[in-house]
């Protein structure tokens, strides 16, 4: 009778033979066709998923490449996710762990990749618990939940099949969901895209504390900077990605732009 | 191993059956949903099954299903109770949240789980449970059920492998089994798996199953579908097979299509129209063990809604014991 080692053992072997289709393992009553039911099935399942989740990426790289990267994925990344949907998020962490240069791909690539996940991101964001902060409180700003903000050091956003950066470029590019919970895109201004990481890391302080903090660090007057920011605060509060219950959107002028492509 | 004994449990579960149940554990089990629903009047039928036909909610078919709720169903049924997914809605917003709340406002709900892992060679991840019972409570689920197998290694696979039907494995399946309903505070429900290969198994796969069940004292959830593809792909009699099942466990039904790749081969998809041979072990796990709820599962290739209910209606026949239409009885698609 097999013991609970013997049990632990064979389980995990036969999960390492559906992760490296080069291990040749065997199994007692299992012959290799059998065992290739199970890596394929396996393999098209994360497959999917990551072609769906990453589709510029896929292309860019092409089929051989593409398939080559998700294979070492899958062998070497033990997901910690119960949630499928989710393992995306776990496939750019780990890209962006490698060494692209030594593994003889694009620099921009775990960029790339990020900015293609974000849109998930977006997308799953659980509702905020608190709601917008209303009453007198004008100093408190509220932040859109669904925000992905990412300050890249490549244009990942007009990556594709037929272009690709060969310089790097500093690149600021966020996502949210609308009022309709749809996904929309902006590209921002590093300066913009300080002040936003500023309230995002202490929201407490308000827009006013992330602006003086902001005009600390660049050694300007900040009443200066506030008026020079208006029309981009403004504009983000026309979008819903700030909000409290003083600010009225139906301002002018936009700096922030719509990037025309989904990532 | 012989047959599972008779336990004596409730064969339904629904909103308002019985609160008192032999567990061998000694809280009290939340066996109504938290917020009980009123439930959709059901087409006269002599079945005591208070929801009979459910369908999967599925992403990729909300949006047309919601239309249709809308508009309502015309000569067609409507789904008596859904089944979800809790890993496909747990913890997300925007339209994830909103589509799933709708559904969930307006009917009973069964939860079918993914990534337990009841099988696993490695920890039980029983922070996931904790979420697990949030999503569960908070739908007000009637049956939750997870699948006989494993998923994960020191990671997640998101897909299933077989635990081999070994003693060894019906001790430690069960010894999680337990694990999960103490802390979810509820009994569940196990499925027959499809499965495509069997190291070393020391019994049948019907012996396996009740030994599962009955030592951990859980309840079954039954692939009929699942039975079909195992018994062409491993040579065995799929209604001796569901004659073993103990018939009082027996939480609720699957069914679903599958790909047929040769006379001794299955591949079980999801992906296509029920067939005939499982709609005939329908009528004979039906007759056998009596009217279950059933849920039909469609993962992928999806047709028009429409095509999925005139399976509803098929489904309906055979659990209601009333003449058996044909699943192309529903009403044709117009093409042009
Ligand atoms: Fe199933």
């Amino acid at each position: 009778m097999q013991s609970q080692q013997e049990l632990q053992e064979m389980q995990l072997a036969f999960a390492a033979a559906i992760r490296d289709p080069d291990l040749d393992t065997h199994f007692p009553n299992v012959s290799p066709e059998q065992l290739a039911v199970y890596r394929e099935l396996f393999w098209d399942n994360l497959k999917a998923l990551l072609d769906s989740a990453c589709p510029v990426a896929r292309d860019v790289l092409g089929q051989d490449t593409w398939n080559m990267l998700l294979g070492r994925f899958w062998k070497e990344h033990p997901a910690s996710t119960p949630e499928y949907t989710r393992m995306p998020f776990e496939f750019a962490d780990w890209i962006a762990g490698q060494n692209l240069e030594d593994g003889g791909l694009p620099l921009w690539l775990a960029e790339l990749i990020r900015w293609e996940v974000a849109e998930l991101g977006a997308m799953f964001a659980p509702e905020s618990k608190d709601a917008p902060p209303t009453g007198s409180d004008i100093s408190a700003t509220h932040i859109a939940p669904s925000l992905q903000l990412h300050a890249f050091a490549w244009p990942v956003h007009r990556i594709g099949k037929n272009w690709q950066p060969s310089s790097p470029e500093t690149t600021c590019l966020a996502c949210y969901r609308t009022a309709e919970l749809d996904i929309a895109f902006m590209e921002l201004t590093p300066l913009g895209t300080a002040l936003l990481e500023l309230l995002l890391a202490e929201p407490e302080a308000g827009l006013a504390g992330a602006t003086r903090q902001l005009a600390d660090a660049m050694g300007t007057d900040a009443t200066a900077l506030e008026t020079s920011m208006a029309p981009f605060i403004d504009d983000l509060y026309e979008r819903g990605v700030l909000g409290n219950t003083h600010r009225k959107g139906g301002m002018e002028h936009s700096p922030a732009i719509d990037t025309s492509e989904n990532p | 191993m012989a047959r599972a004994s008779a336990v004596a449990l409730p064969d339904v579960s629904s909103p308002g059956d019985g609160l008192t149940r032999p567990l061998r554990y000694s809280y009290n089990l939340p066996l109504v949903p938290r917020a009980p629903r009123e439930l959709p009047v059901t087409p006269a039928s002599n079945t005591t099954v208070p929801h009979s036909i459910g369908l999967g909610l599925r992403r990729s078919l909300v949006e047309e299903w919601r239309d249709l709720e809308q508009q309502g169903y015309g000569n067609q049924p409507r789904p008596e109770f859904i089944e979800v997914t809790p890993e496909n809605w747990m913890g997300l917003g925007g339209k994830f949240r909103r589509n799933l709340a709708y559904f969930t406002e307006r009917y009973p709900v069964y939860a079918h789980g993914l990534s337990l892992s009841i099988g696993g060679p490695t920890e039980l991840d029983m922070a996931f449970v904790d979420r697990l019972k949030t999503f569960l409570d908070d739908c007000g689920v009637i049956e939750f059920s997870e699948h006989l197998s494993y998923c994960t290694d020191h990671g997640h696979l998101y897909d299933l492998m077989p635990i081999p039907f070994t003693e060894a494995a019906v001790q430690r399946v069960c010894e999680r089994i337990l694990r999960v309903q103490d802390r979810l505070k509820r009994q569940i429900a196990l499925e027959n798996v499809s499965f495509y290969a069997m190291p070393a198994p020391e019994m049948t796969e019907a012996e396996f199953i009740c030994a599962v069940l009955e030592r951990a004292d859980c309840k079954l959830l039954l692939d009929i579908n699942n039975v079909w593809v195992n018994s062409v792909n491993h040579g065995y009699d799929p209604k001796a097979f569901i004659e073993a099942m103990p018939g009082a466990r027996v939480a609720y039904q699957h069914i679903a299509g599958h790909l047929q790749i040769s006379d001794r081969q299955i591949i079980d998809t999801h992906g296509t129209d029920v067939s005939d041979p499982v709609w005939d072990l329908l009528a004979h796990a039906q007759a056998t063990l009596g009217p279950r709820p059933t849920v039909l599962e469609r993962d992928g290739n999806f047709p028009p809604l429409s095509s999925l209910l005139g399976e509803l209606a098929e489904m309906g026949h055979i659990l209601n014991g009333t003449a058996r239409g044909t699943p192309g009885d529903a009403p044709a698609e117009i093409t042009v």
